[in-house]
């Protein structure tokens, strides 16, 4: 099977700021393997505490930083990190019935380095339009939040411990899928 | 009657989904394409749905946590089984491991079998990784892997969802009775698959 390898992003939207910033979105939201580790993540901190997205912010975006400065030094290897980062996020959705704040916080900081690492694979600092940095920030960050801030409202509307059975599941058939996209991707060289 | 409403417009929403789904069977190869295969290969082979809904309801015959923990823990499993699959690493007895799944668990289910927890995870494990395995060998290499992957976690997770809808039954002693019959003839069925006449 001809996995769907992501190679570093072109970036072809020419001098329109506006086309610059969606395309750096969509660079987030149009790849599995990116959007589906961001929401096991936003998943797994609302299971951690109902305010996990805020807390563990700041050390997202230190690690959406580092990524940043890490892209210009990463390859096509990068992509089998993310998905690998992935799993372990959406297993220990799943599995853990509790979650610690340090298990949060270096999660966060982790997933924060390797998704601009992948984002902007092989591409300089201030090598693109300073528009295409923001969306891809802005998506990276957008999707943690929405899936943390759908997970929290769920089981603050729903407090019965099945509606964290829910979350526990989707987590692990995030999990499920990205192991699959792994091994795909694996067979595909 | 709000209820019986909000169930109806599931079931409608339900039907619309899968004729959708099969209106786009052969549009060509892509994420739809992908996802239209993965969605369906869990759900066309007997053999595996069997064991799938077996799972849900022998779940439900095991009470808390069990119906809730064997859901979140078999997706994972299965796919890792599907991982072996697609990269290659052989796993004997596959066939006999999966026809013997649906004999087991309905047997299991048949006489209302209480295993301790773990042993009911290490069991139905075992079984996720045969299945797992075999989707993931069978797999055709035309389609595109992410809609793939999609497709066959949520096609296996409904069928998983149907068992432990049939296994809420079995709150009544009427519905405790047919879950039972229902274990009865996964069993039958499972051995019909083991011994070659199916």
């Amino acid at each position: 099977m001809a996995a769907g390898r992501v190679e570093a992003h072109a970036f072809e939207s020419g001098a329109d700021q506006y086309a610059q910033f969606s395309e750096g979105v969509s660079v987030i939201f149009t790849y599995p393997s990116t959007i589906l580790p961001l929401m096991a993540l936003g998943i797994l901190l609302s299971l951690w505490h109902a305010e996990g997205m805020v807390k563990a912010w700041p050390v997202f975006l230190a690690g959406q930083v580092i990524g940043l400065f890490a892209a210009a030094f990463v390859g096509v290897w990068i992509l089998n990190v993310m998905l690998a980062v992935g799993v372990l996020l959406g297993a220990l959705a799943a599995l853990l019935p509790k979650h610690t704040q340090t298990e949060a916080f270096v999660l966060a900081a982790f997933t924060g380095v390797v998704s601009l690492s992948l984002s902007l694979e092989g591409h300089g600092l201030f090598e693109l339009p300073i528009f295409i940095y923001a969306g891809i920030l802005f998506g990276t960050n957008i999707a943690v939040a929405c899936a943390a801030g759908l997970a929290r409202y769920a089981m603050e509307r729903y407090t019965a411990d099945w509606m964290r059975i829910v979350w526990r599941v989707a987590g692990s058939w995030i999990a499920a899928m990205l192991m699959l996209i792994f091994a795909f991707n694996l067979t595909a060289g | 009657m709000k209820n019986l409403s909000r169930f109806f417009g599931l079931l409608t929403m339900l039907v619309a989904f899968v004729c959708t789904s099969a209106a786009f069977a052969h549009s060509g190869e892509g994420v739809g394409d992908g996802f239209i295969s993965g969605f369906w290969h869990p759900i066309l082979g007997p053999d595996h749905v069997v064991a799938m809904i077996a799972v849900g309801i022998w779940g439900a015959f095991l009470g808390r946590p069990a119906i809730w923990i064997l859901p979140v823990v078999f997706p994972l499993v299965m796919a890792f089984g599907g991982a072996l699959g697609v990269i290659g690493v052989p796993i004997p007895a596959v066939e006999i491991g999966i026809a013997g799944s649906g004999l087991v668990l309905g047997l299991l289910i048949l006489f209302a079998v209480s295993a301790p927890l773990w042993v009911a995870a290490v069991l139905v494990g075992i079984f996720a990784i045969f299945h797992g395995h075999a989707h993931g060998t069978e797999m055709g290499e035309s389609y595109n892997a992410f809609g793939y992957a999609v497709g066959f976690v949520i096609g296996t997770g409904l069928l998983h969802l149907i068992g432990i809808g049939i296994g809420f039954f079995t709150e009544s002693t009427v519905g405790r009775w047919v879950a039972r019959g229902a274990g009865g003839v996964i069993a039958l069925i499972g051995a019909a698959f083991l011994f070659g006449f199916a």
